[in-house]
């Protein structure tokens, strides 16, 4: 078993999740990415992550339903999410907070070296 | 002559007692009505036994003489107490005389008297000489004034009250005494003056009738007075009366006079005063009967003679009454078809109006009216200008046609056919007719009218109804379209945004050598790449905020924002450009900067867009923009300061409008979107801060925003 931290990357859009899995895999994780709600579920089922990235505009599940279910789960309460979106706005923030999101990123605003940054401090931590 | 005496003094009591009787009829309940009754009885008692015992002298004249004395005594008894009850009507204004126990103290005292006369101490009646004569004894003078004191107290009371009341009361009041003074002024003449004016006694107790009609004059009055409901005027009654009073005067004297003179010189009979008093009489009687007898056999006649007989007056009444109480055409127009036909009765009757009027119809309408007269009777059209009409008339058996008009439309004609019986109609038919048409007329228009606006009222509410319809379907299209458009913008928003970043993502990446080693050339060139990038990101985000103010949908995500962090990052970002533009750029950051509840993304975005402002349009020598955050008695400040072209004068009022770029940023910068100070004014203000801007044109410039402590939240409790 390697001692490289798995990350989950959860988007709709394939060249978000490509060039997030590039970065992470330099950055020295290994990552798994699906582009829908029911296969996040699956996946980190199955794939067990220590993290995931997810996105919330998706295709009939959203990335709230899938933090709410994973939140509720016993197997998968305690592994931490980022969520990474292009939707602002304090209603989807707290959305995010009760369904026990760790972070919430905007896309348009955020830096990866930042999202890198939490990434590894959430990983140390846990 | 005894005789016809006799029977006026019948009739005159039997007129008092009746008057009493019907009062109390009338009012049984009423205690003055009761008074007037028992008054009434006791005069006609009076007038009775006075009459008797002057003018029959028998073994009963005694006794006569003692009702006679008793009577008047109770007479004048019994008006003390009319008066007091019919004057005295508020039960809390009780005269102090007028309670249970004055009446039957003077009762008593009555009957005190009574007695007292039945005992020949008041008067007695000596009838040796075959008449009449009467001793007063020496009681007599008790007897007089007690009974001159009921006549003073009742003319005291009645002055008084007439004075004091109004109105019916007051009418009454002075009926009352003019009753009463005509009949004292009577019975003073004929008993008192006539007696030394004229010798012979005969005639002085004949013209004692004068004085008991005095009598009953007064006592129709009272009855007059207190039967009546209405207030009238004495005025008229008295009009009335001296009216009547004259008219039979000039009928006595025509009739009475010739009589007189025929019978006295033609036929040598000698007419005594009583007979001529009674000729005057039965004239009058005739007189007074006349109007009545005739208006009855006016009314019998016209029953016999015109079997159709009707009043004129009461079909009108009818007629007025049924149109006032409806406002439906159809239904005005059967009912007063109903009236008609009932009263004129017609072989057939119909409107011809001219608002529904059928093809065949107009044309007769038409014709109708080319006559120009209210009423068209077809037997009456000679001229042959008319010939058509006449012959259309008569081919439809139309009798007569009655028009209705108003003041300015004509609405129509009524069309009646010839009388069921035959005949024509009579004048006063057709002055029927005439009447009823403008009434007709008038009520139908307005009915029509009425008809109108509620069908316009139906139809308005039908049209708003509908527009309102239209109105929330189109709503629901613009809310439609609202929405879609705000997807829109989000979606472009969105979709623009996602490559941006994943351009930042790699060329990130190469920066940090994820993909190898680079040189530094390489690194300038790809941070410069990066710099543009996030260029447009900014300006992408810009464009949505203008989208979402100008549709109403921006609005603050406000959450603890420390503005020193922010104020730092962006100026790390802008660093670089800044380098490569020879500007050089100082921010000290200050320590235990507050946190303030802020929305983050938009208050970076003015930091953002001032600074680089600042760094676009500095001069080429000795540029330098200083960055200040700090933190004053009672507000935060934020500013950035710089040395370059600063903002002309004339400029300066459009400059934080939308689009607008000044002439001289433009000629530095021309793909300026002049979109960015309308936004960070835009924030600031929703925020709410206030902006600073200060410029100098060729010196530079301040922008700013400065935000009141209040903002700052008071415990950062918070790990994060």
């Amino acid at each position: 078993m390697d001692d490289k931290k798995r990350i989950l990357i959860v988007d709709d859009d394939d060249q978000i999740s490509k060039m997030y899995t590039t970065l992470l895999n330099i950055k020295g994780f290994t990552t798994e990415r699906v582009n829908n709600g029911e296969d996040a579920i699956a996946a980190t089922l199955e794939f067990k992550p220590d993290l995931i990235l997810l996105d919330i505009m998706m295709p009939e599940i959203s990335g709230f339903d899938v933090a709410d279910i994973l939140h509720n789960t016993e197997k998968t309460k305690d592994i931490p999410i980022i969520v990474l979106t292009a939707l602002g706005g304090k209603e989807y923030r707290d959305k995010a907070t009760a369904a026990g999101v760790a972070y919430y990123f905007v896309k348009s605003e955020v830096d990866l070296d930042l999202i890198a940054e939490k990434i590894q401090e959430l990983l140390k931590s846990s | 002559m005894l005789m016809f005496l006799s029977v006026l003094i019948s009739i005159i009591s039997a007129g008092i007692v009746l008057a009493g009787l019907m009062a109390l009829l009338r009012g049984p309940k009423r205690a003055q009505n009761r008074w007037f009754f028992i008054f009434t009885i006791f005069l006609a008692v009076w007038i009775v036994s006075n009459f008797l015992d002057s003018n029959f002298v028998n073994s009963t004249t005694d006794i006569l003489l003692k009702i006679d004395f008793s009577s008047i005594l109770f007479t004048a008894w019994a008006l003390l107490q009319f008066t007091l009850v019919f004057l005295i009507r508020n039960a809390d204004k009780k005269r102090l005389i007028h309670t249970p126990t004055f009446t039957i103290t003077s009762f008593l005292l009555n009957v005190m008297f009574s007695l007292l006369i039945f005992l020949n101490l008041v008067v007695t009646g000596d009838i040796s000489t075959g008449k009449l004569i009467v001793d007063y004894m020496s009681l007599s003078w008790a007897y007089i004034f007690v009974f001159l004191a009921y006549f003073v107290i009742v003319f005291i009371i009645l002055t008084l009250k007439s004075r004091r009341s109004k109105g019916l009361e007051k009418s009454a009041v002075k009926i009352i005494y003019i009753g009463l003074l005509i009949a004292l002024l009577t019975n003073i003449f004929t008993n008192l003056i006539f007696p030394e004016l004229f010798s012979v006694r005969s005639t002085v107790k004949e013209l004692n009738i004068i004085g008991y009609g005095g009598l009953l004059f007064m006592t129709l009055m009272i009855y007059i007075a207190i039967t009546t409901q209405k207030l009238f005027d004495i005025r008229i009654v008295i009009a009335r009366s001296v009216g009547y009073v004259l008219s039979f005067a000039v009928i006595v004297v025509i009739y009475v006079t010739p009589t007189i003179l025929i019978s006295t010189h033609l036929l040598n009979y000698r007419l005594s005063v009583a007979k001529i008093l009674y000729l005057v009489a039965v004239t009058c009687i005739v007189a007074i009967l006349f109007q009545p007898l005739r208006s009855f056999f006016n009314k019998l006649t016209n029953k016999v003679f015109y079997r159709n007989y009707y009043e004129i007056q009461d079909v009108i009444d009818k007629l007025g009454n049924l149109l006032v109480g409806s406002v439906d055409p159809e239904e005005i127009k059967h009912k007063t078809l109903e009236l008609l036909t009932g009263v004129l009765k017609p072989s057939y009757a119909k409107y011809l109006l001219l608002v529904n009027a059928r093809e065949g119809d107009e044309q007769i309408i038409h014709g109708l009216s080319m006559t120009n007269k209210e009423l068209i009777d077809t037997d009456e059209l000679s001229s042959s200008a008319s010939r058509h009409l006449y012959e259309a008339m008569v081919s439809n058996n139309i009798a007569l046609a009655l028009r209705l008009r108003t003041k300015h439309d004509v609405l129509g004609y009524i069309i009646f056919g010839y009388q069921k019986s035959g005949s024509s109609y009579s004048d006063v038919d057709k002055r029927l007719l005439s009447i009823a048409a403008a009434e007709i007329a008038i009520s139908l228009q307005n009915a029509l009218r009425f008809e109108e606006i509620q069908r316009f009222n139906v139809t308005l509410q039908a049209k708003v109804d509908e527009a309102t319809k239209e109105l929330k379907k189109t709503n629901e299209k613009l809310r439609a379209i609202d929405e879609t458009k705000d997807d829109f913008i989000s979606l472009a928003s969105h979709q623009l945004r996602t490559p941006l970043s994943i351009i930042k993502g790699y060329v990130n990446m190469v920066i940090h050598g994820d993909a190898g080693k680079i040189n530094e050339q390489q690194k300038d060139f790809l941070e410069l790449a990066m710099l543009s990038s996030e260029n447009m990101v900014s300006l992408v985000t810009e464009l949505l905020n203008i989208s979402r103010i100008t549709s109403g949908k921006f609005s603050l995500d406000v959450g603890p924002v420390n503005l020193a962090d922010v104020v730092d990052a962006e100026v790390k970002k802008l660093a670089n450009m800044a380098d490569s533009r020879k500007v050089a750029l100082t921010f000290h950051k200050p320590h235990d900067f507050p946190t303030l509840l802020l929305d983050e993304e938009k208050i970076r975005q003015v930091i953002a867009n001032f600074i680089d402002n600042a760094i676009y349009y500095s001069k080429h020598k000795n540029a330098k923009i200083d960055v200040q955050l700090t933190s004053e008695d009672d507000d935060i400040v934020f500013k950035v300061i710089d040395n370059g072209i600063g903002v002309p004068l004339q400029e300066r009022d459009h400059l934080f409008t939308k689009f607008y770029r000044a002439k001289n940023a433009k000629f530095v910068r021309p793909n300026g979107t002049g979109v960015g100070l309308y936004l960070a004014k835009v924030v600031i203000n929703e925020e709410g801060g206030n902006l600073i801007f200060e410029s100098k044109e060729g010196e530079g410039s301040t922008f700013g925003f400065k935000f009141n402590k209040n903002k700052i939240i008071q415990n950062t409790n918070k790990a994060q």
